[in-house]
């Protein structure tokens, strides 16, 4: 407790159950101001449900949040809605709403109860467009644009919140090749020149070696069984810091069961199956 | 004014009008005074405020349901509406049918909302559901009523549910604007958030805004709107379904622009179709069946233009 710093996601204790299994287990973790950060592991092992617990938007039920030193729980929904901004996986559509419109709700935390958005936050939501560089789109229907265009466009809205913590789940899930490498580097550009700091899920261990400052690699809880021979109590995080000493081929196969080989490329390190 | 069976040429009515505005008296019998002022005026008012009414509670309802093929009965307001009135017609005359029907048709959505209701969300999903099951409950005991209850009865009663504006009065117009005024007020003032609650729940709660709050504000504020035009005017089908939708179409879906159009727009519209209500046959027809018959090849090509029905 005495090292918590002022700035800076500090998650203590955390635990999550949904019914009778367990997901999160006891789960700490400083995550510093500033950086790239990329929280990696196989399906089911709670990446999701950290980042929601984090935003707010799931409660755990040990366990407790703070941003910059302040307990979330403790913030207002506007308050926490100033501080981090938060891009869900599924890009789903309802009405036809135009870009610009999508963009403009992540207005809602600045504005008063009876107030709509004016001149100023128009100019923030294309400003916020432009920064993901897809000016062009903002009177386009949210309906007729492609997957990787949704995907920048819930970006762009996040922005809009101007926030200092940017969420991202599973950024590049639904985009193909190329755009899951334009998506990342456009990520890495904003938290360099916004000086924002980006929390975000991936599913590919090279996109999480390439893009990020730091990996919190975790693994799946395993049933009783798998306790016993583990001995002790559940453990989520395999391993928490720089990438290249995260992402060892031991640690690959102990959050994924997996055994993968280590290329060195042209000084970069690249995963592959074995 | 001047369409009507009974003829007052239209240089005539505004002389008449006039007349009342400034203060100086005319020589036209006094039967054209109760037929403009007792008669239509309050009918077409009447018809504006029910087709404003209805028309943005629609609105409000399809973005708050994320789908643009719900109407303000969703929630069983219309079942509950058709047996207060029911009840009122056959067993409490000293009941006013307005009251009762009001009362119930609130009665019905509350029943609903908490029936959907638990762990402190309300899924639209479930209230969907819980809606068809207190819309049949409400059926079940209007058929009820209807059974039991004398022809004569059982013929109003089946009139009422018609909807018609036929029964238009000042002190229908007194009785149903406050209620009226506040939901509307209500949903105009808080209309952009429609927008951001329109994205989901998940989406709307990352930008500060709590979905379950504004999820009962809008669905209290488009009731009361709702349930105090069904009282005055019975179940006049399908205009708060249609109307949004054909401005959503022409204007788009920015709810900022998009409430304000269907209280006007809802309110001209149900004055045109009432015109043809009353006046386009040689005998008057509940306003009710003529929505219906225009908003339901509406409704079913919207069906099938709109793939799997709009639902996520």
């Amino acid at each position: 407790m005495s090292t918590q710093s002022a700035a800076g996601i500090t998650v203590e204790d955390v635990t999550l159950s949904y019914g009778s299994s367990l997901v999160l287990a006891s789960v700490s973790l400083a995550l510093r101001r500033g950086e790239v950060i990329t929280l990696l592991g196989p399906n089911g092992c709670g990446k999701t449900t950290l980042l929601k617990i984090i935003n707010g938007l799931l409660h755990p039920s040990r366990g407790r949040v703070c941003i910059n030193g302040k307990e979330i729980t403790r913030m207002g929904q506007a308050e926490l809605a100033r501080l981090i901004g938060y891009v869900p996986q599924a890009q789903r559509s309802s009405f036809p709403f135009s870009v610009l419109d999508i963009v403009l709700t992540g207005r809602m935390p600045h504005l008063s109860v009876l107030a709509q958005p004016g001149e100023d936050d128009v100019n923030r939501s294309l400003r916020a467009l432009e920064l993901v560089g897809v000016s062009h789109l903002a009177s386009r229907p949210y309906t007729q644009i492609s997957g990787g265009e949704r995907q920048l466009v819930m970006i762009a809205r996040a922005l809009a919140q101007e926030p200092g913590y940017l969420l991202l789940d599973e950024p590049t899930s639904y985009l193909d090749f190329k755009n899951q490498i334009h998506v990342l580097k456009m990520i890495r550009g904003i938290a360099r020149s916004q000086e924002m700091t980006v929390v975000m899920t991936l599913h590919d261990p090279n996109h999480a070696l390439m893009f990020s400052d730091e990996i919190v690699l975790l693994r799946k809880l395993f049933g009783l069984e798998g306790m016993a021979e583990r001995q002790g109590l559940p453990r989520n995080l395999v391993a928490v810091g720089d990438p290249l000493e995260v992402m060892t081929p031991e640690n690959i196969k102990d959050a994924y069961g997996v055994d993968v080989e280590v290329l060195e490329v042209k000084g970069r390190r690249i995963l592959l199956p074995a | 004014m001047f369409i009507g069976s009974f003829q007052v040429p239209p240089a005539q009515l505004m002389d008449l009008i006039a007349s009342h505005l400034f203060g100086y008296s005319t020589s036209y019998p006094e039967v054209y005074n109760t037929v403009i002022f007792q008669v239509r005026l309050p009918r077409i008012l009447l018809g504006m405020m029910v087709g404003a009414s209805l028309s943005i509670s629609g609105a409000a309802f399809q973005g708050v349901f994320r789908n643009p093929l719900v109407s303000p009965y969703i929630l069983g307001l219309s079942s509950g509406a058709a047996f207060g009135a029911a009840l009122s017609l056959a067993f409490l005359p000293g009941v006013s049918i307005q009251y009762a029907a009001f009362f119930f048709s609130l009665l019905a959505v509350g029943t609903t909302y908490f029936m959907a209701t638990s762990h402190k969300s309300t899924p639209t999903v479930s209230l969907v559901l819980a809606g068809v099951i207190v819309s049949a409950v409400f059926d079940s005991l209007l058929a009820i009523i209807q059974i039991a209850v004398n022809e004569k009865a059982l013929q109003s009663i089946v009139y009422w549910i018609m909807g018609s504006l036929g029964t238009a009065s000042w002190s229908k117009i007194y009785s149903a604007f406050p209620l009226f005024a506040l939901g509307c007020t209500a949903m105009l003032l808080l209309r952009w958030r429609l927008n951001v609650l329109a994205l989901g729940d998940e989406e709307a709660r990352s930008v500060g805004l709590n979905p379950e709050v504004y999820k009962l504000i809008f669905i209290i504020a488009a009731s009361l709107a709702a349930s105090s035009a069904v009282a005055v005017a019975g179940i006049i089908g399908l205009v708060g379904l249609i109307v949004p939708h054909m401005l959503r179409m022409i204007f788009g879906p920015d709810h900022r622009t998009l409430m304000p159009l269907a209280l006007t727009f809802g309110g001209s519209f149900m004055v045109l179709v009432d015109n043809f209500a009353r006046a386009g046959m040689g005998f008057e027809v509940p306003v009710g069946v003529i929505t219906t018959l225009v908003g339901a090849p509406f409704f079913a090509y919207l069906l099938r233009k709109v793939r799997s029905g709009g639902w996520e």
